[in-house]
């Protein structure tokens, strides 16, 4: 199973938009966990994002990391490779679909 | 009072079906023999039937509005408890949007969290009252707004929120405290 648990191997405390706002921010978790393991999905795999753990998800975090790259793979490629688990707040899964479904190029 | 209804729809029911049931049986013989008082085991039967479905309908009545009850009080109370963190935490939104301070940073997600959920607690029922959905969906995308305003761009970075966008934020709240408030009144309509 390829899976990602934000809080553990990231960081409880997501930051911002862009590296230049911060640690932890949505560009660095997209180019250092998200996109490496996209790439490594065969063509009958998934993802799972596991989003408990952490504090909560600031919009630039999560818009950044998801929406930024449904701009590089396209928005039904992510949305067909990427699962989401999140008990401790499940209407984030609905709020991520939304950027990636929203991601503009 | 709650139990006092409840206990008065669920006699009002039983009384109701025996009712029924004498009333039936009565024009039933008046109609058909003359020996009114005359009791066959298959008029006996009826009758224990009729005040059988009396008190199934008697009981039904009293669940359902028991529960529809329930479902009312729970989102009166989830209504206050968002209000209430509003009210509690706006200097905490208002004084880490003066600053952009980190050290609020984990307070202000862990609010913005416990607002998200108490509201995706009224999206889950607000299917059952009719007046109520779109008074959540406002709650939502005002609630939408307020994220995005203090989460957005802004979140982390160097740059200070601008006057205008603390304003929005103020403005944002009052709007979701409105629709609260609407949710609380129309409920009980």
């Amino acid at each position: 199973m390829n899976r990602i648990k934000i809080s553990e191997q990231f960081s409880d405390t997501p930051g911002g938009r862009y590296k230049r706002d911060g640690a932890y921010s949505g560009e660095e978790f997209r180019e250092k966990y998200l996109k490496p393991k996209f790439d490594s999905l065969k063509e009958d795999e998934t993802l799972l994002l596991d989003l408990d753990g952490a504090y909560g998800y600031p919009t630039s975090f999560l818009e950044e990391a998801f929406g930024g790259l449904a701009r590089i793979y396209g928005i039904e490629k992510v949305l067909d490779k990427l699962k989401f688990k999140s008990d401790e707040e499940p209407s984030l899964i609905e709020e991520i679909k939304g950027y990636i479904k929203n991601a503009k190029s | 009072m709650q139990k006092a209804k409840t206990v008065l729809i669920f006699f009002l029911g039983l009384v109701v079906g025996f009712v029924v049931g004498v009333l039936t049986i009565t024009i039933y013989y008046n109609k058909m023999t003359p020996t009114f008082w005359q009791f066959k085991a298959f008029d006996l039967i009826s009758f224990i039937a009729y005040v059988v479905i009396g008190v199934y309908v008697a009981h039904h009545l009293k669940n359902r509005f028991s529960d529809r009850q329930m479902k009312k009080n729970m989102f009166v109370s989830v209504a206050n408890d968002i209000e209430k963190l509003f009210e509690q935490e706006l200097p905490c939104l208002h004084s880490f949007m003066k600053s952009n301070s980190n050290k609020e940073k984990i307070r202000v997600l862990t609010v913005l969290r416990k607002i998200n959920n108490k509201i995706h607690i009224l999206e889950d029922h607000k299917e059952v009252f009719t007046g109520i959905s779109k008074h959540v969906m406002r709650v939502r995308d005002d609630y939408n707004r307020i994220k995005e305003i203090i989460t957005g761009d802004e979140f982390d970075s160097p740059k200070l929120f601008t006057q205008t966008q603390i304003n929005d934020m103020y403005k944002f709240t009052d709007k979701v405290i409105l629709s609260l408030d609407e949710i609380k009144l129309n409920i009980f309509v």
